[in-house]
């Protein structure tokens, strides 16, 4: 994945997490979708894709949250760098191992968040470790699926490559042997 | 080695220019950045393309393949319920006003709520908080703080600097919004927070000798200087008293708020009006 489509992934990813989940239900708001992208993007990327893809959803996301605007940020970027280095250091190549990570992933995050903001007097954030924990299973599901489809994807769009460029070979040789 | 010095210098240099940030934020007054500003108003826009687009796909649906001509009649005569229940409720305060001040030999005071109406064209990015994001602002009058309804009652209030045409709205089921309340029935005031499940209230400072039942109607004070007086704010549900001073007391919201998709702003800005923008 190059950096214009980890950018626009999680840009999307910020636009679902606060438009869609609307529409769908609050269910759904639960999830952190920019969370899932980072640390995806940070596993087959490095730390420093961590690093900015963390920075700019974090951004993003407190922006439009009635947060303090830094805090998502930081504990996105945390997450995406250690993400990274773990990438780099383990073997996390099978969906199941990225989803623990992602489970890790968001726990740490949690941690970061709401630590902050225990030094924060003036704000307090909703929920419990329940809804932390829920939401660390929820966004590892969703990551295998969001695996599972990218994965697919790539092998179809390799496989209708090799066709194409079969056919044209196929096609050359025919017309280089023609009468 | 190098590469690995220079990748933990901007690990440290981003995360040392986040904690600023967001020391830039803490124990200040009200406002916002520039950049908070400016990206907010950005990422508005992006919302609110979004958003208009899975309105728009649901309305062809809706309105024209499913139910035709219906749909739009549905949504006039919802637009007028909304505005008559408005009305009843603002009738319910005055007469309610009027029955106490009755008993003082006062006068009796007018409410007229001049409102500006809004989408709501997102949710907060996190779920950790409670705010909603419409698609009116600066350019439509809208200003920080000014309180935000809905028929059934109170939504929250603005937050934030608004951006050119979008503003956050802080739900008052969020932990940190608050609103100056009394009970209906013998008129004890208290204050109403977000209870932190991000889904009911809690009525605070009323007194354990205080007459509060479950069933007990809530509605705003007018006291905090936001929320207009006698608007509904939710219903009691369970009243214990507390080991100290004051009763703690369960209070679910008059507002669905997952349900919600379009408020009304208190703007009681005259000049609008005059231009048509609020009724």
């Amino acid at each position: 994945m190059s950096a214009a489509q980890i950018g626009l992934t999680a840009a999307a990813a910020v636009t679902v997490q606060t438009t869609l989940a609307w529409s769908v239900g609050s269910n759904v708001a639960n999830l952190d979708l920019p969370l899932v992208v980072v640390v995806l993007a940070a596993l087959s990327r490095g730390p420093l894709t961590g690093l900015w893809t963390g920075t700019g959803a974090g951004f993003a996301q407190d922006v439009l949250s009635g947060g303090i605007v830094g805090v998502s940020g930081l504990c996105k970027s945390v997450v995406g760098v250690a993400a990274g280095m773990a990438g780099e250091r383990l073997l996390v190549a099978a969906a199941w191992q990225r989803s623990l990570v992602l489970v890790a992933a968001t726990l740490v995050h949690a941690t970061c968040f709401f630590g902050t903001y225990a030094l924060i007097p003036a704000t307090t954030p909703i929920g419990s470790w329940r809804d932390v924990g829920a939401q660390a299973l929820a966004n590892a599901l969703v990551g295998v699926v969001a695996i599972g489809v990218a994965e697919n994807a790539w092998r179809w769009r390799r496989r209708t490559r090799h066709e194409r460029v079969g056919l044209a070979v196929e096609r050359w040789q025919r017309a280089k042997h023609a009468p | 080695m190098k590469r690995r010095h220079r990748t933990g210098y901007l690990v440290l240099g981003v995360l040392v220019a986040h904690l600023g940030l967001i020391s830039t934020q803490v124990g200040t007054g009200p406002g916002a950045s520039v950049l908070h500003v400016v990206t907010f108003g950005l990422l508005a826009e992006a919302q609110r393309m979004v958003s208009s687009t899975v309105a728009a796909g649901r309305d062809l649906w809706e309105g024209y393949v499913s139910l035709r001509g219906l749909r739009r009649e549905n949504i006039a005569l919802q637009e007028t319920i909304a505005r008559l229940e408005l009305r009843v409720q603002s009738q319910d305060a005055l007469a309610q006003q009027a029955h106490s001040l009755e008993r003082l030999l006062e006068l009796d005071r007018e409410i007229e709520l001049l409102t500006l109406s809004a989408r709501i064209i997102g949710v907060d990015a996190t779920p950790w908080f409670r705010t909603v994001t419409i698609d009116r602002g600066v350019r439509h009058g809208v200003r920080l703080d000014m309180a935000v309804i809905a028929p059934g009652g109170v939504v929250g209030r603005v937050v934030g600097m608004p951006g050119m045409r979008a503003a956050q709205v802080q739900l008052i089921v969020d932990r940190n919004a608050a609103a100056g309340g009394l009970i209906e029935r013998t008129r004890v005031p208290g204050v109403v927070v977000g209870a932190g499940d991000g889904a009911s209230l809690r009525m605070d400072y009323v007194s354990n000798l205080e007459d509060v039942r479950v069933g007990d109607v809530v509605v705003t004070s007018g006291t905090d200087g936001i929320y207009p007086h006698g608007l509904a704010v939710g219903t009691v549900t369970a009243v214990e008293r507390g080991t100290d001073l004051y009763k703690s007391i369960s209070v679910e919201p008059a507002i669905e708020f997952n349900r919600m998709e379009h408020v009304l702003i208190v703007t009681n800005d005259e000049r609008l009006a005059a231009a048509g923008e609020v009724r």
